[in-house]
């Protein structure tokens, strides 16, 4: 009976201390999970090496503007490919990948445009060099600006849009001389004849005068 | 007096007279009609855009008309030496066929020096020269007095 009672009294003594408030205890800041390191895909050179090949042809040639969400699109996932290279090299190579395919549609969408633009500009000073009759007041100098906005033009349908370009902005150059040589010409000429007309106005003047002295007898 | 002189003066005279009676302008001379003729063709081959032949046919219009002015101008000289030796001449032979009084006779003389190298100054083409002594004389005459005038 003894031994009831005892076996009780600590059964009681457990439920009390098990019954009572704890202790306040620290708020502990949760662990975060350490991302696991993916170190059995390979580093993606290759497609780093591509991805900065074509972003650098496109910022060369200017393309960002006419294809501005696409740049900024493979910007954003250049960056990131960048930012995970040799830490998750899977996830480098998936970016970069987008990256790669992103930067070739801005090239795909931005080279036919800028060439348009690049003719367009050719054509305005071309325009304006013929409408001053440069074809004629500087014939050798215009043939070579025309055959070199032919050859833009021919690389431009053939699809070779850089060197279409390149030769677009060689003939804007070469008619840009044209039409300014053509113009200081032009107004050579323009003064030139009206030095010859004041000249000749003045002659008549001269002549009527002294036709009505010696006409009139006088002295 | 020199009749060659006297006649290639009448001559002259009678040139100038017979263009100042037709009306024909000194205008109507060659280089004029050059100038006016290379200015059309400045002026077309601008329209063109032939910018350095208009500009080569504008300055040879430019020298023409110099020409033509010129011209002009010596057709003017010619006439204005002309037309003064003839007034000279008429008042030297006029004072001569009259006579002047003694005390003129001296300025008379002179006339006649001065009219002799008027003469000879305008044959020589020296118009301008011709002209001062052709003033010389009718300046030295228009003191004179004929023997009737008293």
């Amino acid at each position: 009976m003894k031994k009831i009672v005892i076996l009780l009294l600590a059964g009681l003594a457990v439920l009390l201390v098990s019954c009572a408030s704890p202790p306040e205890q620290p708020v502990e800041e949760p662990v975060q999970p350490v991302q696991p390191v993916d170190t059995r895909a390979p580093l993606p050179e290759k497609e780093l090496v591509e991805a900065k090949s074509l972003k650098t042809r496109v910022d060369n040639n200017e393309l960002s503007e006419f294809a501005l969400e696409d740049y900024q699109q493979a910007e954003k996932s250049l960056q990131e490919g960048e930012a995970a290279y040799g830490k998750d090299n899977a996830a480098a190579k998936k970016a970069l990948d987008a990256a790669i395919t992103t930067y070739k549609t801005v090239i795909s969408k931005a080279f036919p445009l800028k060439t348009s633009r690049s003719q367009a500009e050719v054509d305005t000073i071309k325009a304006k060099a013929e409408s001053i009759k440069a074809p004629v007041a500087m014939k050798a100098e215009y043939a070579a600006a025309k055959a070199r906005y032919d050859q833009a033009v021919a690389a431009k349908d053939a699809g070779n849009f850089e060197q279409a370009i390149s030769l677009f902005a060689e003939a804007k150059s070469l008619f840009q001389d044209v039409y300014e040589k053509t113009k200081a010409k032009k107004e050579a000429a323009e003064a030139g004849i009206k030095s010859a007309q004041d000249g000749i106005k003045d002659a008549e003047e001269k002549a009527k005068a002294a036709d009505e002295e010696i006409q009139g007898g006088g002295e | 007096m020199n009749k060659t002189i006297v006649l290639g003066l009448l001559v002259l005279g009678l040139l100038f007279s017979a263009s100042a009676a037709s009306g024909q302008s000194l205008l109507d001379n060659p280089d004029y009609k050059k100038a006016v003729e290379l200015q059309r063709q400045a002026e077309a081959a601008y329209t063109e855009g032939d910018y350095d032949r208009a500009r080569e046919y504008s300055e040879q219009a430019r020298i023409y008309t110099e020409r033509s002015n010129t011209y002009v101008n010596e057709r003017l000289l010619i006439y204005r030496a002309n037309s003064l030796l003839k007034r000279a001449q008429e008042r030297v032979a006029y004072f001569k066929a009259v006579g002047v009084q003694p005390d003129y006779q001296g300025y008379l003389d002179q006339a006649e020096i001065d009219l002799a190298q008027a003469e000879n100054s305008y044959k020589a083409g020296r118009y301008e020269e011709s002209i001062e002594f052709s003033k010389k004389v009718l300046a030295g005459i228009a003191v004179m007095k004929t023997l009737q005038e008293k």
